[in-house]
Order: C-alpha cells, then structure tokens, then sequence
C-alpha cells in the first residue's frame, strides 16, 4: 500500500504494541506516531479500525476493548485482553540475534559467549516460538580486526567519554597518540570513521576507523559542542568534508561499471561510463584508480593522471619477484 | 463509546475503504477479533464456535448471498497460517466432548505463551558468576545484559536496508516496553549507499525466497564479464559483509554454488508457484559461516589456491595487524612485516594490493607477481 498503513499484518503488529501501551497510560499521539515509525494519521486510521469494531460485533461483544481519543491523546480500557505486548515473534528473535551476533563478532573468548547467550536466552524466554533454522541463514558480518575498536569508539560517543587514540595517517612515518573527543560514529559503503574534537589538531577531525591502531576510553567526560552536526561532514553519501577540492573526472569500462554504479551516479559514455568527483586528496583518487586494476582512466586534470602513471610505473619496477 | 473518533474526521482521500459503517470488516480487524475470541476462552474453540463468535466469518457468503461454509473455511485457514507465521501462538488441540465420549479439534491461544512476560532485572553478577536464571515465565536479564541486547538492537535498526528493520525496531520496543528510561541515543549513523531503494527490495525480496525456499531469478552484471547473464538460483543464505548484501546459493546457469553481490543484481522475481511449497532442499553441509567475515579474494568457490606472502613496510605494518590482513610469518627489529595469504581470486586479491601503493610488496609466487607487473604496466601506458 502507498498510504503508509503497509499490509494487514504491519498493521496488526502496530494494533498489538498501541493496544497495551495505550492501555498502560494514555499515549500522546505524537508518542505512538514516534514509537511505531509512521505518520500520526496512520496511527489514526488504526485506532479508528478498532472502533469501528463496535458497528459490527453484537451489542456489547465489541466492549472487550475501547479506545478513545482525546486531546491527541490515546487511551484504551481493556478488562483482560491486550493489557501485554506480544512475545517477540520469530521474525523479531531473528533480528535480536542478528544485532546481538553482530556485537558478539567483535568480542571474544567469555565476552563473546555472553552475549550469545543473551541472544539464546531472548530467543528461548521471550519468544512465542522457539528459532528456526531461518535464524541459520542470514549473518551481518561487519567486523574484521576493527569492530573492537569500532564498538568501542560508538559507546565512548554515546556516553560522552574522552579516549586516546593511537592513530596511523596515510603517509605518515609513524603513527601518533592524539586525545579524541569523538562526537559521532559514521559509516560509509562498509568503511567506518569516526568524526570528533582532536586534542593534537585542536580542532574537529575526521579519522579512518581501520586506521586506529589503539583506543584508550577513559573516564573523563566531555561536552558535545550544541552546534555540532554530523551532516557537515557527509556530502553527496560520503563522509567527507574539505575546504578545497578539485575536479577528477575517471572513465571506466564497460567491465568495470558495475563495480562503480554501486558507489553513486555515473555517465554513460561509449564502452563505458565516467564519473566525476570531487576530491580533496590526490593519494585518494590514486588508490582508487589503481584498483580498477587498468579498468579505470583519470580523463582530467592532467597532474593527477601524471601521479596515477608515477604511482602505477613504480610498481612495476619495484622488487617484484621474477622480474 | 462517548468521544467522536478522529479517524471518523480525519480521514484522507485516496486511502483504502475504511470500515467504520461495519460493512467492510477488514483483514487486520477480523484478525483482532480472532485473536480476541481465543484469547477470551480459557479452553479450546471448535471451528464452528470460532465462526459464530468472528463476524468477518459469520456474515462471509458466496457470490449469491448464500452462506459458503468452504470459503469460510478457507479464509480461516488462511489467517490461521499467516497469523502463526507472524508469531501468533495459535495451537491446534484434541479435546474431549461429550463427557469424554467423543474427541474434537480445537483451537487454542494461551495467554503465557501469547503475552510477553514481565522482565525481572537484576544487577550485574559478579565476574565469573553463571548468568541469572532466567526461564519463559520469569525472563531474568542483568541492567547490563538488557542495555547491550537494546544497544545492539538500535545499531542494527540503522544498517541501510536490512531485510529486519521493522523486526528490529519492533523487538527493542518490546524490550523497553517495562522501562522508565532507555539507554541514551546511538552516536552512529549509516549512511544508504547509492541505488539504495532498489536494493532494499531486492533484500526483502532475497530474504522472502529464502524464508519459503523458492528460486529467484536475476539479471546479473559480473565483475569479470562484461555482460550481463540470467541466473535462476536456489538461495541458501544471505549476509552483509563490509556495508554489501552478498546472496549464497545455487546457481543453475554454472550448477555450482555461487555468491552475488546483490547491488548488481537487476529485476530480482521470486517464483511465485505454490507459494507455501518449498521448491528445494539446502544441503545439511551448507553452512553460511564460510562465506562471512572474509575478504573479496576469499569470497566464493576457489578458482586457485595459492598462498601468497607480501612484505609490509612500517608503519603499514601496524595496519595490517591492526586489520587482520593475512597471517604473521616474520616481523623485522624496524618494524617490517611479512604476512601470508590465503587466496582463491587472484585478481580482487592483487587489486587490493595495488592500492596499497607500492608500500606491500608481493614477495611470492612468481605467477602472482608477473599479473602484478602486467596490471601495473597497463595503468601506466594508459597514463602517460
């Protein structure tokens, strides 16, 4: 449907969670709008389809449940029916075990095995079924090596704590150690950064999160600047912010054109498409150039096509074996 | 009921027929009304009670107005597999009638096993203490134990276009449903990667073949062939790696298991034949845990398997071990690294190394490095 009410069931799932919380308090609609995650008048339409029971059940039959609105504020009397949500359905223990799963990837040995078994035990206590073999079949997997430090980093941010980060910047001869404020946790196409006050550049920075070696959180707070906004450092999908850029316009192959539609828009041009994009740091256009692997050509400007062939012609002469 | 109701008010055009005037009773109302009547019986129901107390099914008749006991019928078995596919507990039940004398089926929805329980909280036990017990009538979490189930919940609620956003959001709502506070906001935010509609209903459709066990069919666009192929495939599982859904299942066009990369998939259909019938059996050996949390050189089935072993200089040192990028073999006094790799694609594996710059330097096989060298070459002459 295009009304935002979805299907009978998402329907019937909202009735089953506004039914007891409405009949716990009376729930402003503003409220129940915001914890369903639809529109206040989708929230509307449900409690007038609970009303409209009343037209059509005998006298008296329908009053198990009433539901009334006033003042924008939702009410339900109910004797013995749909005073308590619903177990969590299979679909909802798969979730939990999916996010808990997630978590557990970036723990390990004791740690690990507890939250497996907070999934085990939501899945076994608080289901109406127990889980299926479906739960089997799905994994989000987004941990590598980083996810320790990724979690970390979120849980500093969310609760305000100051950390100390060993951090290795491109080109660098070593890494430093650097105070971090980190203000917000932003994730791009699988890659992850961390947007925060840097006590070495003494201003907001972004990191790369792969490229933080170590993290300290400690238990000294901060302040979250009232005026920061993570949407300052996201422009057209990335996470980037820069005060001066330039143009790079690459032409790919027809080969390599799936690979690039998935990271934004592209032009098409014969046997290929081409995409232009701003770009702040050469050594970054570079890389990426690189890793199409010869299906990819910088068109323009002319310096960083130089710095793609410096790059490329290096490799080959290096100490490669059989060479 | 004493106040006017807002929907009676409020209504919108355009929006599906609302049944206020009783004539329509609608789908998610006659399922309410099921779930009302079962609950509001402490023993089983027979059908023909459940139609009696329904209205949808005791007014339902056919085409002439007359009553149409099948179709009734069949309505009701209807919302009975939905509503159970939903997680509606509804038992089937024999029972005794007639003093004993006769057995009936009936319907059943028990309250303990319908409502969610109340969630007892414990503080945190101490370190190398078992977990609290914790049993379906009296579900037991520490403050700690609930906070990370609830934190996790609302990082995965955030993952562009999973399949279980709506189950994700819905099972935290549930979780906190008792709570005077929920844990402070998450300070992560994901960003929808490009073409991201599409792609979330590719995902649901993938995640509903896969439930059911139907075929899928795809047009596909490779990275290793320039065209685009049609793929008719039995899904085995599904998973996000590195922010991209990845499909693992059969493919009849290479009758080998395969893995996609759903964002280049187009025009993804589901079978749409006998929607309750499973159209294959997923091998007992299949197990999606050899698919995850591997790198692009490792996805799929093997084409090669080399092992090849690369130098990294410092400080890049540091960031392969940081990352988990192959195995340690040697490490130098100035903080050099050498680290071997397992590789079944040889070319995803030598792009990424290609963009490491000339700072990993491939130290073996030979047969890896002339690629290497090629590659390189054919980007430099493209340049010049």
């Amino acid at each position: 449907m295009s009304d935002g009410r979805g299907t009978a069931a998402d329907q019937l799932l909202r009735l089953l969670y506004l039914l007891p919380a409405a009949a716990e308090r009376a729930l402003s609609l503003a409220e129940a709008s915001d914890v369903l995650g639809v529109d206040a008048q989708v929230v509307l339409d449900d409690v007038a389809d609970m009303t409209a029971r009343e037209f059509y059940h005998p006298a008296g039959r329908a009053e198990d449940i009433r539901i009334d609105v006033e003042s924008n504020r939702i009410l339900v009397r109910s004797h013995d029916k749909f005073r308590r949500p619903v177990r969590l359905s299979p679909r909802e223990v798969l979730a939990a075990h999916l996010a808990l799963r997630r978590r557990a990837a970036a723990l390990e040995g004791a740690a690990r095995d507890r939250v497996l078994e907070v999934a085990e035990r939501i899945g076994s206590d608080l289901a109406t079924m127990p889980p299926d073999e479906f739960t089997e079949r799905f994994a989000v997997e987004e941990s590598g090596e980083s996810s320790g430090i990724r979690v970390g980093l979120s849980t500093a941010a969310r609760d305000r704590r100051r950390c100390r980060i060993v951090y290795l910047r491109a080109g660098q001869d070593g890494p430093s150690d650097r105070a971090l404020d980190p203000y917000a946790v932003l994730e791009s196409r699988g890659n992850w950064f961390v947007v925060g006050y840097c006590g070495m550049r003494r201003d907001v920075r972004v990191f790369r999160i792969d490229r933080i070696i170590d993290l300290e959180v400690t238990d000294e707070t901060f302040e979250r600047p009232e005026d920061f906004d993570a949407d300052d450092w996201i422009d057209a999908g990335r996470v980037f912010r820069a005060d001066e850029t330039q143009s790079v316009t690459v032409r790919y192959s027809g080969l390599a054109a799936a690979r690039v539609r998935e990271l934004g828009p592209t032009r098409p041009v014969e046997g290929g498409v081409e995409v232009t994009y701003e770009v702040a740091d050469t050594g970054w256009i570079v890389r990426h150039v690189l890793q199409q692997g010869g299906e990819a050509e910088v068109i323009a400007p002319a310096d960083v096509r130089r710095s793609v062939a410096r790059a490329a012609d290096r490799i080959r002469r290096s100490d490669l074996p059989g060479g | 009921m004493g106040t006017p109701t807002p929907a009676t008010r409020s209504r919108r055009p355009g929006t599906a027929e609302r049944s206020v005037s009783g004539d329509h009773i609608s789908k998610a109302q006659r399922w309410v009304d099921l779930i009302a009547c079962l609950l509001g019986r402490r023993t089983p129901m027979t059908v023909d009670e459940i139609f009696e107390a329904v209205p949808a099914y005791r007014r339902k008749s056919g085409p002439d107005g007359a009553p149409d006991p099948a179709s009734v019928r069949r309505m009701f078995e209807r919302d009975k597999d939905e509503l159970r596919a939903l997680g509606i507990p509804i038992d089937t039940v024999q029972f005794s009638v007639n003093y004993g004398v006769d057995q009936a089926d009936g319907y059943v929805l028990r309250p303990g096993a319908f409502y969610l329980p109340y969630l007892r909280i414990v503080e945190a036990s101490a370190p190398g203490q078992s977990p609290p017990r914790s049993s379906p009538d009296r579900p037991t979490f520490t403050r700690e134990e609930l906070e990370l189930a609830l934190g996790a919940l609302r990082e995965a609620a955030e993952i562009p276009y999973s399949p279980f956003a709506d189950e994700t959001r819905s099972a935290y709502r549930k979780l906190t449903f008792d709570m005077d506070s929920v844990p402070a906001e998450s300070a992560v935010r994901r960003l929808p990667p490009p073409g991201g509609a599409a792609l979330g209903a590719a995902v649901r459709e993938l995640s509903d073949a896969l439930r059911r066990r139907k075929r899928v069919e795809f047009r596909y666009h490779g990275l290793m062939r320039g065209k685009a192929t049609d793929r008719d495939v039995a899904p085995y599982g599904l998973f996000m790696e590195h922010g991209a859904w990845y499909l693992v299942g059969h493919d009849d066009l290479r009758d080998a298991q395969r893995v996609f990369h759903v964002g280049r998939m187009e025009d993804v259909r589901v079978n749409r034949s006998a929607p309750a019938t499973p159209d294959y059996e997923i091998p007992d050996d299949f197990t999606l845990n050899e698919y995850v949390d591997r790198e692009s050189w490792q996805i799929g089935d093997s084409e090669k398997d080399l092992t090849a072993r690369v130098s990294f200089a410092y400080p890049l040192s540091l960031w392969a071990a940081r990352n988990g990028y192959g195995t340690l073999v040697e490490e130098s006094k100035d903080g050099d690294a050498v680290r071997a790799f397992q590789v079944s694609h040889v070319r995803p594996f030598l792009l990424w190394l290609l963009g490491l710059r000339g700072q990993a330097r491939l130290l073996e096989p030979v047969e890896l490095a002339d690629e290497m060298r090629s590659l390189a070459a054919t980007i430099a002459q493209a340049h010049e």
